[in-house]
């Protein structure tokens, strides 16, 4: 090290952080004890983090915990939900949102054996919830498929359609949880159903042009979707494991549209 | 804190438990709104910011980069929240604050009494020598933890916290402390 000052001041300053190694500690030990100069400087600089040192930290506000976990997505709790359900089939779904309410009376439907044509679209955004139905659909017509063979996630996605509707059949082999998400251009399509088997009811996040949903280990997922109009329907499919994208592809087909009531 | 308990609580985080967030939450939730109020002075924007970080933390987990310290990146979010906040505020510059001048030695002696003092002094350096201070000094991070926040090099660290110790001596120098 040189001997000006500033550098012997940039040594206080690194000592009185803990980031002097020993060697240059005993190195300004000695200058300051030749220099009154520099006693007067480090005494300063002692004296101003001892100041700072005796501010007391803040407690937190007594609200502030609950109001950060009150601000929090439900996007998560979505998805222990899932976790809990495959152990409780029957727990009282998690609903956001009356557009939710909308959804669950479909699926309800579903459930009853209504046809699926006979259903309103569910094209609303921000539906979280857990959304069963058996996949009863009749007649989808194969449309494009895509193959996943990485070892993080095989199977397949395949796209059917039948009229103005859209199956989304995901059958997933994963060794850990896969976060999957679906867009889709909304003014083209909206959410119709969801699906997952087998057995238990698990949870999926739809809002305005995007599904997502977990599943773990070997299941077969199914969604439905409505086209409004007729055109070409685009499903931009993305796939996480622990956070990492580790596929992004696509499903394409045109679609009727649905007849005008 | 240990950076191991905390990549394993990101990745509880990730595959949906809500009980290892609450828990990151708090774990950091005491020193980012520490850091926020001596940034901003301001309890209710402290503790807005607290708030949106963990929601911006929550919401973008899958971005957390796990090469990098959970603490670096949240802090990180804390000081972007903080400046955006400020700069809503238009309060980025230094704000001289002269309602302290009133203390008589005996009351700015006192433990909270200096709090403010120092408080007053802080808000009176800019925004990029404030945040050094309140990062060292009430957030104990080093060199290293601080050069990883801010994305600037050690060496820019230190020399902004070489200005920012001498200023802020001055503005306690100029409040009788000092």
């Amino acid at each position: 090290m040189s001997d000006s000052p500033e550098k012997y001041l940039e040594l206080m300053h690194a000592a009185l952080d803990g980031e002097a190694t020993d060697k240059e500690l005993a190195t300004l030990r000695d200058y300051i004890a030749s220099h009154p100069e520099a006693q007067s400087a480090h005494a300063e600089l002692a004296k101003l983090t001892e100041i700072l040192n005796q501010v007391e930290e803040l407690e937190t506000p007594e609200d502030l915990h609950g109001s950060i976990l009150a601000a929090l997505p439900p996007r998560r709790l979505v998805a222990e939900i899932g976790q809990r359900n495959s152990r409780s089939r029957f727990r009282i779904p998690l609903i956001r949102y009356g557009y939710a309410l909308a959804a669950g009376l479909l699926i309800g439907a579903a459930l009853t054996g209504v046809a699926f044509k006979s259903l309103s679209p569910v094209e609303t955004s921000d539906i979280y919830g857990t959304l069963a139905v058996r996949e009863n659909a009749p007649s989808y017509d194969p449309v494009e498929q895509l193959k996943l063979d990485s070892p993080e996630l095989a199977g397949s996605v395949e796209l059917r359609r039948s009229g103005s509707n859209a199956m989304v059949i995901f059958d997933l082999h994963g060794q850990q949880a896969v976060e999957v998400e679906v867009g889709f251009d909304a003014s083209q399509a909206g959410l119709m159903s969801f699906d997952q088997q087998p057995g238990d009811i698990r949870s999926l996040e739809a809002k305005k042009g995007t599904i997502s949903f977990q599943t773990e280990g070997q299941r077969r997922s199914t969604v439905l979707l409505t086209n409004e109009k007729a055109g070409q329907l685009t499903l931009d499919l993305r796939f996480y494991v622990a956070g990492k994208l580790i596929r992004h592809d696509a499903l394409a087909g045109r679609f009727p549209g649905e007849s005008p009531k | 804190m240990d950076d191991n308990e905390d990549l394993k609580l990101v990745q509880e985080s990730r595959q949906g438990s809500r009980e290892s967030f609450e828990r990151l939450i708090a774990r950091y939730e005491k020193a980012i709104f520490n850091a926020a109020y001596r940034i901003l002075r301001d309890y209710e924007d402290a503790k807005d910011v607290t708030q949106n970080v963990f929601l911006k933390a929550f919401q973008n987990l899958e971005h957390f980069d796990a090469k990098h310290r959970f603490f670096s990146w949240i802090y990180r979010i804390a000081l972007n929240e903080s400046i955006n906040l400020c700069k809503s505020r238009r309060r980025l510059d230094a704000v001289e604050d002269t309602r302290v001048e009133e203390n008589t030695p005996e009351k700015l002696m006192r433990s909270t009494e200096l709090g403010g003092v120092v408080q007053a002094a802080l808000m009176s350096l800019g925004f990029e020598y404030r945040v050094v201070i309140v990062l060292r000094h009430f957030n104990d991070c080093n060199y290293q933890e601080m050069s990883e926040i801010l994305e600037i090099p050690e060496k820019t660290v230190k020399s902004r916290l070489f200005t920012a110790r001498a200023l802020l001596r001055n503005s306690l120098a100029k409040k009788g402390i000092l």
